[in-house]
């Protein structure tokens, strides 16, 4: 009679540890989902924050660049590089029906007071700035024909020479996949990782002082 | 059998055909114009706010330390350039339109006026669509609770990958203000560096350039699909006979700007109707908890605490906008050029500040306060002599040991005052010809540290010492 009553004193401690071990362990489960969404929300969010990268070594080459056209070679040779330009990259349809890239082009002459716009780098307008004194320019590190359509971001760096450069994702409401960098003296933005958008931009120096 | 065979076999095949293969390869370039024209604005609104500082910024040498960071805050802040951005894009995207229209209908060319208007109309609803978006999604940071929940969860476990991330990776919250440092500084100059986007010092001429670019732009892309259509027959040219008659162009001109444009909009305004629905009448209530989680301890963390005065100028600038029913973001960006005027001239490890001593009697005097802007210890040593008359001197030294508060801006300590009284006739102190005589004591000593300027006193009260006032000359 003892024996029976021991055996089923054991039945019921094994009937007791059974939903303790499974709820034990779907605490435990849920804890690790948690953590789990926790690290991933962050890691998520650290990819979409404008980050500022220092130190970077541009592993790839600069990639095919650009030759400059009869009419861009002409107003260079009479006026210098430009002080400051802008390049946008995008295709258009053709009559056949096939897509063609377009390079619009505009450069700029500060200290002349002129504009000028190439659509594939033919002549397409000519504007007048109208400024009286701008100042001293800082010498412009960069050249239109560094930068040729849908370069890679390290082909981008590569020509521009960026080690320290701004990254900021854009939003997909905004522009899916784009993403716009800084760096010295530039900006340029990436969609799908292909350059779309370039601006070299002209700096007045004002003085240099020690502290 | 064979007939439920052949009927899930046509069943499989027509299901197949409605899985949307190549849908990537839609038709039209998948680069479009409008893309890059995107971030040609995005980027100028980014660095947009410095155009309106009339002095040139100051860039300290090398690029600042990125300050503890939260990266929602620059994401938000990029969101609120986004919605600028698009606006001035739909309003010079406008501008166009309205320019090309008067250019296809004084050459006649219905066609083209055709579709330039279906153009337009589609581009301009792409445009607003994208600023409902992306207020969107600003709004349901700021209202939706869960939202916010998700948000504050993200940006507690961004910044645990912040530090254990790669390094070299910064993760900004200024991020028009360290686009602009970038821009001009590259991070490559030693000294203080002064420059200014040349852009931004032609503001309005390089506005205008962006609309002639963009407006080259549009042209071209127009012609081109002109030409498709006409050579396709989408677009007749019957409609040229209308063209002709003055009368239909000028009210088909009035009908197209009417739909181009919304109802009692600007055109040359950034401010829409869009915009005007989600206003946030005299809403002041995130100024206060912005203030204080955001703005003091960035301020403390760049060392500009201190500026009350331009300080006061860029709160006072986003309690005005809060009044004037102007949403958080771009309250920010409105008053960005104040928030960059702030002062940044104590960065970078201990500040030497000279004092005098206010005393008008007092000769040869020295001293110097040092201090770090981010707040901690204080030290410093002031000396002065009084003389009367030569018949006699009294050489007063003092170090000055304390602390900075940088919530408070004040400096406080103890300081260790020396007096030595020569000559003859130091009236109750050298009497009967006791000098020299030497008095030491040390005494608590207070300073407020505003603008870069200090004031204070070392208190001599109940001592054997006299007290002083100081300060930066």
């Amino acid at each position: 009679m003892a024996k029976v009553e021991q055996v089923s004193g054991n039945g019921k401690g094994k009937r007791i540890w059974i939903p303790l071990g499974i709820g034990c362990g779907g605490i435990l489960a849920i804890l690790i989902l948690l953590g789990g969404i926790f690290l991933w929300a962050g890691w998520q969010g650290y990819q979409e924050a404008p980050t500022l990268i220092e130190g970077s070594v541009p592993g790839g080459s600069s990639g095919v660049g650009y030759s400059l056209t009869p009419d861009q070679a002409g107003i260079q040779a009479e006026l210098g590089a430009p002080e400051a330009f802008t390049l946008l990259f995008y295709e258009e349809e053709t009559m056949d029906g096939s897509l063609r890239d377009v390079r619009l082009e505009s450069w700029d002459y500060y200290s002349r007071g002129v504009g000028y716009t190439f659509i594939n780098g033919e002549l397409s307008g000519e504007d007048e700035l109208d400024i009286s004194e701008i100042g001293q320019l800082a010498p412009m590190p960069y050249d239109p024909e560094q930068f040729g359509a849908y370069m890679s971001l390290d082909e981008v760096l590569a020509a521009a020479g960026l080690a320290t450069y701004l990254e900021i994702p854009l939003e997909k409401e905004f522009l899916k996949n784009g993403d716009l960098y800084y760096g010295e003296s530039l900006t340029f933005g990436l969609v799908d990782g292909e350059l779309r958008y370039l601006e070299a931009l002209a700096l007045i120096e004002e003085g240099v002082t020690d502290e | 059998m064979s007939n439920t065979v052949k009927a899930w076999m046509l069943l499989l095949v027509f299901c197949f055909s409605l899985v949307p293969f190549g849908m990537g390869q839609a038709e039209g370039p998948g680069r479009t114009f409008g893309e890059a024209r995107a971030l040609l604005y995005l980027s100028d609104a980014l660095l947009e706010g410095e155009a309106n500082l009339d002095t040139a910024a100051h860039v300290p040498g090398l690029m600042a330390p990125a300050p503890v960071v939260r990266q929602a805050e620059g994401a938000e802040e990029v969101l609120g350039r986004m919605i600028h951005a698009t606006k001035q894009e739909r309003n010079d995207h406008d501008a166009n339109c309205r320019q090309l229209k008067r250019r296809y209908q004084s050459a006649g060319d219905q066609t083209a006026v055709q579709k330039l208007e279906s153009y337009c109309k589609a581009e301009r609803q792409r445009l607003t669509n994208r600023i409902s978006f992306l207020r969107r999604l600003r709004g349901g940071d700021r209202r939706k609770v869960l939202t916010r929940f998700w948000h504050s969860v993200k940006r507690g476990s961004a910044n645990l990958w912040r530090r254990i991330g790669p390094l070299g990776r910064n993760i900004l919250r200024k991020v028009g203000d360290e686009a602009f440092n970038t821009v001009v500084s590259g991070g490559s100059l030693s000294g203080e560096v002064v420059r200014r986007l040349a852009k931004q010092a032609v503001k309005s001429t390089a506005r205008e350039k962006l609309k002639q670019m963009t407006y080259r732009g549009v042209e071209r892309l127009l012609q081109g699909q002109i030409n498709i259509a006409r050579a396709a027959g989408v677009l007749g040219d019957e409609e040229g006979d209308e063209g002709d008659d003055p009368q239909f162009l000028e009210g088909d001109a009035d009908q197209f700007d009417d739909d181009v444009l919304s109802e009692g909009e600007d055109p040359e305004s950034s401010d829409s109707q869009d915009e005007e629905e989600e206003d946030c009448p005299g809403d002041l209530s995130w100024v206060a908890p912005y203030w204080e989680e955001v703005v003091q301890p960035q301020l403390i963390a760049e060392g500009r605490a201190c500026q009350r005065t331009a300080i006061a100028m860029y709160k006072s600038c986003l309690q005005d906008q809060g009044v004037q029913g102007v949403c958080q973001e771009e309250a920010l960006i409105a008053c960005e050029h104040l928030y960059r005027a702030i002062p940044r001239t104590e960065t970078g490890g201990p500040v030497t500040k000279k004092v005098t001593v206010m005393h008008s009697e007092a000769q040869n005097v020295a001293g110097s306060l040092v201090y770090n802007a981010s707040g901690g210890g204080v030290s410093g040593n002031i000396s002065y002599i009084l003389q009367d008359r030569h018949l006699c001197t009294i050489r007063i030294t003092s170090t000055l040991s304390g602390t900075l508060d940088v919530e408070t801006c004040t400096l406080s300590g103890t300081a260790q005052v020396t007096e030595v009284y020569e000559g003859t006739a130091c009236a109750s102190v050298c009497s009967g010809g006791s000098c020299p005589v030497t008095r030491s004591a040390t005494v608590p000593w207070q300073a407020t540290l505003e603008d870069g300027k200090i004031l204070g006193g070392v208190n001599g009260n109940n001592s054997s010492v006299s007290g002083f006032g100081f300060g930066t000359p």
